[in-house]
């Protein structure tokens, strides 16, 4: 009993760092309607200031406090609201790549600045105090400080949200943003204050929590998971019960690590627990109602069959070109562009066409490396298709607890799976279930081999990368094919509103079990050549962390596009290497990369693969130009392959002639236009044509 | 050498875009701004003549011509932002080619950087241009072995991490390897049997959340039994960091752990040891294994952790930095990168990266004119008692599989670490280390056998 206590109250003390940040989340959430991933980033910049403030700087620590949390952490929050803005009326995906965009850069941002290998100590506060004892269990002045801090956090929302103007304007755009407008509310001003609150608590939150944990920037960002857990108990709606929440999580950690027995399969269950209790917490959700019309939708581009051949075929012959001219390593670095690119075309049924968004495609893609390590060492081409069956089964797992879920909460189950994965599952020894022996990475790396296709052994770096490349080339074909079919017709339906697809006779849970047992199976076909590439594998490529990178660049692809596989493959592998190879001084800059294309989303909604395709269409068209470009790069291919030039100056040329040429093309086919003609004139001023009649009987119906 | 557990900081945070800090980059050398040697003299130590002009007319391998050698370095510079590897070659290639080179090739020092996840590209780059690998080491360095063995490149690591690279073939570790005996018996037989007896029958173990640091920790509980311990708390902790230390140091405090092995980061024992300095519970001693040797860990532990917990871990058999003044060898090393790396640390990897450079340019200058992998192999492999001109404990590197003997002892203070009363019986070295052959079935290290070639292969 005593032990019982003891455990209690250190869960509590742990409980009200998570109720601070897991507040905060809470605020703007419900007010902004983003879930703000960077939420921990911030709190670390937070801290990282703090730090440089009184330790760097010998700054008194009450003025370093105040400068922080009512001059930084509201600038950095007018900030954030501004970059967040132009996405707000955008999908889901959208909204929630942002934060994460945010959080990669803002990590970047903190390495780059203060140098991960510097001491940075950081002492807590009253840390010369003596400890408070009550009963055997020890509570120090920081630990107590924190708790307060979380009670007067709590009272201090309770009052701003029910006894205040600002409060109250907040609460009405939560009900009814343009309701709230009409009423003389003004929802920006209200979005301000949630930013600058919840920037606020994550600051409180980061400083608290940085004396007592490592003053380090991915550790500090990443920590929130089980604050997350916190505010998702309180369904990110409801306050008191994220205090609530955070109560749970802190003591349920406590008391595992107190109580958990210990074999070697156990503790990671413990580290894992936070997703799992997440994961719980959004399942016992009461069954929404079905969404209905969602918003701010966008029209999937919808391919033709010529053009998806054409895209296959080009895929082919990129890897092909790209096989014969890289070195052995650089194939290795490179290669990942077409299996890495199979697992970012996955999201394009799920999240493109379904609007199911999950976070957990790399970690499937895991899954099947796994399956192709463990069965596949013969390289059987049956492995293959197995592999991709168990990750359809995982796949269709998902998918059914994930069908009381949507948006954002389905993207944090799929997070928190994830997790699960990562901390717990694969990390497992070998072990014996009905009579089969499961192992997955053997606690350590596991070797691949290469895959035997029709009695052809391929193992070297550019069979492999053909292979993929053929691979990627036939799953962007088949989900081209699977955009114009029927199904891939429902599956639109589905995402555009569940309430008519059910209404129309259409069975949610099929369709939904099937999208996410599909994606699984190409994701995890993109896991196990990405494997083979690698030649032996670690859980570590395949976690959580490794996985938001390709969701990232996936989404500013633009999902709803076929083409988005060779475009994220090529986006996310090519340029952070390429340019670091060239020029060693740009390694932090890069890094800033992703966050940068992230943060400027909003200016590109239907996605970049969209837009590149709107771009070069008329050089593709064109009759003359497309042919000298292809010449020219034949050329510059076979001078490549005979070493006359090197592989930049290739890359170069082919670059700028294919530049040059379409620029060319472009004004070829914008340049003469009749004028236009006002619609009141048809058939005065100019002639009146057969179409016409329609061109005005959809104008009106539109309108 | 197998400071397995050296790297195994970098393993734990693997893929965290951010980090893990071993020693760094930080601007003070331990010994203080030492003044540096007015004339560069040949001699390292006790060896003699290390480096020296002289008239190569071949080029009788690949890497290998008769101005130069080629040699490369590994290291995760890009993901730990840690130079200590390369730092160490650019002073040893300094000084050495200042001297006139090997017989009068001069070092080329190739910097391989494997950022981690990339050891397999790099490990292919070498195999391209290097004549051997010399000092360096990468976390995940178990990816690229098999490459290297194919393509027959030597090296002489300043450290090994994944079973399956330490002891594989083609490599002679400066330390000795001995990758199937348990490297810390000495450590803790003194631990366990003389020093703390109290707190055989009450070891607790943490471990980092990753494959390669849980491979470790059940070596290292296998080596607690075969030294008389009974290992009464063993947990993982994640690689993504913890929000609070105290729940771990609650139940370290609830099992009465009286000894403590904590594999990980450094960054989170220093928490640790707060959270549990907090609860008000001591334990006997706590090893918190090489990794935290060096300034950082006492800057970041702090007067008051420092002055009560007992931190103790083994340098296993390398001349303790602080007190260089007592060894010419570490004191030649310190003035070295005093004058050729002002502002690089002299950290204990940079030691061992050191003693590494110099095992090569022993045995590659009795080559002499026909330098060959199998000449400098063959060379290394004739050491018996290796010190590195006096920087470590003599290591017997005949044998590639052979147990080691010596270990010394550090403890931290409030003002640095300070070598422990551990009944040193050779120099500062202690030699009597039991023989603990590991029973368990671990990964293996790799042969040429298994890339299907033969020592017959090695020209």
């Amino acid at each position: 009993m005593e032990q019982f206590l003891t455990f209690g109250i250190v869960g509590l003390s742990t409980a009200a760092i998570y109720a601070i940040i897991g507040s905060g989340l809470v605020l703007t959430f419900t007010t902004t309607g983003v879930f703000n991933f960077a939420h921990g980033a911030a709190g670390m910049l937070a801290a990282f200031s703090y730090w440089q403030l009184t330790v760097g700087w010998d700054v008194p620590v009450p003025i370093a406090l105040a400068l922080v949390l009512l001059v930084l952490a509201p600038a950095f929050g007018l900030l954030l609201e501004l970059i967040i803005r132009p996405v707000q009326g955008l999908g889901d995906a959208e909204r929630l790549v942002i934060t994460v965009a945010l959080l990669s850069g803002l990590i970047a941002v903190a390495r780059w600045i203060w140098d991960p290998n510097k001491p940075r100590p950081l002492s807590t506060f009253f840390a010369d105090k003596k400890p408070i004892d009550i009963g055997p269990a020890t509570v120090t002045w920081h630990q107590a400080i924190t708790m307060g801090v979380a009670i007067v956090v709590a009272i201090g929302l309770r009052i701003l949200l029910y006894r205040t103007r600002a409060g109250a304007e907040m609460r009405a755009t939560v009900d009814d943003r343009a309701l709230a407008g009409l009423a003389g509310a003004d929802p920006v001003r209200a979005n301000r204050v949630a930013w600058v609150l919840g920037t606020q608590l994550a600051a409180i939150g980061g400083i608290l929590i940085a004396p007592t944990v490592t003053l380090d920037a991915s550790q500090l960002a990443l920590l929130i998971v089980s604050a997350y857990a916190a505010a998702v108990f309180g369904r990110l709606r409801s306050l008191p019960l994220t205090f609530l929440g955070a109560v749970v999580v802190g003591c349920l950690e406590s008391y595992l690590t107190g109580y958990l027995p210990q074999n070697q399969y156990l503790p990671g269950l413990r580290l894992a627990a936070p997703a799992l209790l997440l994961l719980a917490a959004l399942l016992v959700f009461p069954h929404q109602r079905l969404a209905g019309r969602a918003r701010n939708l966008r029209q999937v581009p919808l391919p033709t069959l010529r053009g998806a051949a054409f895209l296959a075929a080009a895929t082919v012959v990129f890897g092909v070109v790209l096989a014969s001219v890289l070195g052995e390593a650089d194939l290795i670095t490179y290669g990942p562009i077409f299996s890495l690119g199979i697992v970012a075309l996955s999201y394009v049924p799920l999240a493109g066409f379904a609007g199911q968004i999950s976070l957990c495609q790399l970690s499937i893609a895991g899954i099947g490396a796994v399956v192709w390590a463990q069965l596949g060492d013969g390289g059987e081409v049956w492995v293959l298709f197995a592999a991709m069956g168990i990750c359809a089964v995982v796949g269709a797992l998902i998918a059914l607890p994930a069908l009381r879920l949507s948006g954002v909460y389905l993207a944090l189950g799929t997070a928190a799976f994830a997790v699960i994965l990562d901390r717990w599952i694969f990390t497992l020894p070998s072990f014996d279930l009905l009579g089969m022996k499961i192992s997955f990475f053997n606690q350590g790396s596991v070797e691949m081999a290469g895959p035997d296709v029709f009695g052809w052994k391929l193992d070297d770096g550019q069979e492999l990368m053909v292979f993929a490349a053929v691979c990627l080339a036939l799953a962007t074909f088949g989900v081209a094919v699977l955009r114009r079919s029927r199904y891939g017709r429902r599956l639109i339906a589905l995402r555009d509103s569940e309430a008519a697809y059910a209404t129309l006779g259409g069975n949610l849970l099929i369709a939904r079990v099937a999208v996410f047992a599909l994606s699984a199976a190409i994701a995890g076909l993109g896991g196990a050549l990405y494997g083979m590439q690698q030649r032996s594998i670690t859980p570590e490529q395949f976690n959580l962390v490794a996985g938001l990178p390709i969701f990232l660049i996936a989404v500013i692809g633009g999902l709803g596009a076929v083409g988005n596989g060779v475009f994220a493959g090529t986006a996310y592998i090519g340029p952070l290497h390429a340019v670091v190879g060239v020029a060693k001084w740009t390694e932090n800059p890069v890094a800033l990369l992703p966050g940068l294309a992230g943060a400027g989303m909003g200016h590109e909604p239907d996605g970049i693969a969209v837009r590149l395709r709107r771009q070069w269409d008329p050089l593709l068209r064109h009759r003359v130009a497309l042919p000298v470009v292809l010449a020219v790069v034949a050329l510059c291919w076979i001078a490549r392959l005979n070493d006359v030039i090197n592989g930049w100056t290739f890359l170069g040329v082919s670059l700028v002639v294919a530049v040059a040429l379409r620029s060319w093309a472009t004004a070829k086919a914008t340049a003469p236009k009749e004028p236009e003609v006002p619609v009141e004139w048809w058939g005065l001023r100019r002639e009146w044509r057969a179409e016409d009649k329609e061109v005005l009987a959809r104008g009106i119906a539109g309108s | 050498m197998k400071p397995q557990r050296t790297l195994t900081t970098l393993a734990v945070a693997a893929l965290l875009v951010a980090g893990c800090g071993r020693d760094g980059s930080s601007k003070e050398s331990t010994e203080g701004p030492a003044t540096a040697p007015s004339a560069v003299s040949a001699d390292f130590g006790d060896l003699k003549s290390v480096c020296q002009p002289g008239k190569p007319t071949s080029s009788p391998a690949q890497g290998v011509t008769a101005s130069e050698i080629k040699l490369g370095v590994m290291s995760d510079v890009g993901f730990t932002k840690n130079a200590e590897f390369f730092d160490a070659a650019k002073v040893f290639s300094s000084w050495c080619n200042d001297l006139g080179g090997i017989n009068g090739r001069k070092v080329v020092v190739d910097q391989h950087d494997t950022k981690m996840m990339e050891v397999r590209q790099r490990m292919i780059e070498a195999c391209r241009d290097d004549f051997a690998l010399v000092g360096g080491g990468a976390a995940l360095d178990g990816m690229g072995v098999k490459d290297r063995l194919s393509c027959l490149l030597p090296d002489f690591p300043g450290q090994t991490v994944q079973a399956e690279n330490v002891g594989s073939d083609l490599q002679v570790a400066a330390a000795g390897s001995g990758s199937s005996y348990f490297y810390y018996a000495g450590f803790y037989s003194w631990l366990l049997k003389e020093a703390y007896p109290g707190s055989a029958s009450a070891v607790g173990l943490i471990n980092g959340d990753s494959p390669v640091t849980k491979v470790i920790g059940q070596k290292t509980e296998e080596g607690i039994r075969a030294a008389g311990g009974t290992v009464a708390y063993s947990d993982l902790y994640p690689a993504s960091g913890i929000s609070d230390w105290t729940p771990y140091a609650q139940s370290i405090k609830s099992k009465n752990v009286k000894g403590l092995v904590f594999n990980g980061q450094y960054t989170q024992l220093a928490k640790l040891e707060q959270a549990l300095t907090n609860i008000g519970y001591k334990l006997d001693w706590i090893d918190a294994n090489n990794n935290a040797y060096g300034p950082q860990f006492v800057s970041l532990a702090g007067n008051q952790v420092l002055s009560t917990q007992n931190n103790v871990l083994d340098l296993s058999g390398v001349y303790p930095l602080e007190n260089a003044a007592g060894n010419p060898a570490t004191k030649q090393v310190v003035d070295l990168f005093a004058k050729y790396a002002p502002s690089a640390q002299v950290s204990l990897p940079a030691i061992r990266a050191f003693s590494a450079w110099l095992l090569f340019a022993k045995s590659a200058a009795t080559c002499g004119d026909n330098l060959t992998r199998k000449c400098v192999y063959d060379a290394a492999r004739t050491e018996k008692a290796w010190t590195g001109g006096g920087l470590q404990a003599p290591a017997d590197l005949t044998n590639a599989d052979a147990p080691i003997k010596c270990f010394n002892v550090e403890k931290a203070t409030p003002d640095g670490w300070q070598p422990a009363d551990f009944k040193p019986n050779t120099g500062a070295y202690r030699c009597d280390a039991p023989v603990t052959k590991f029973t368990g079935s671990y990964a293996k290290p790799v042969t040429l056998a298994d890339v299907g070639k033969s020592m017959a292969d090695v020209k």
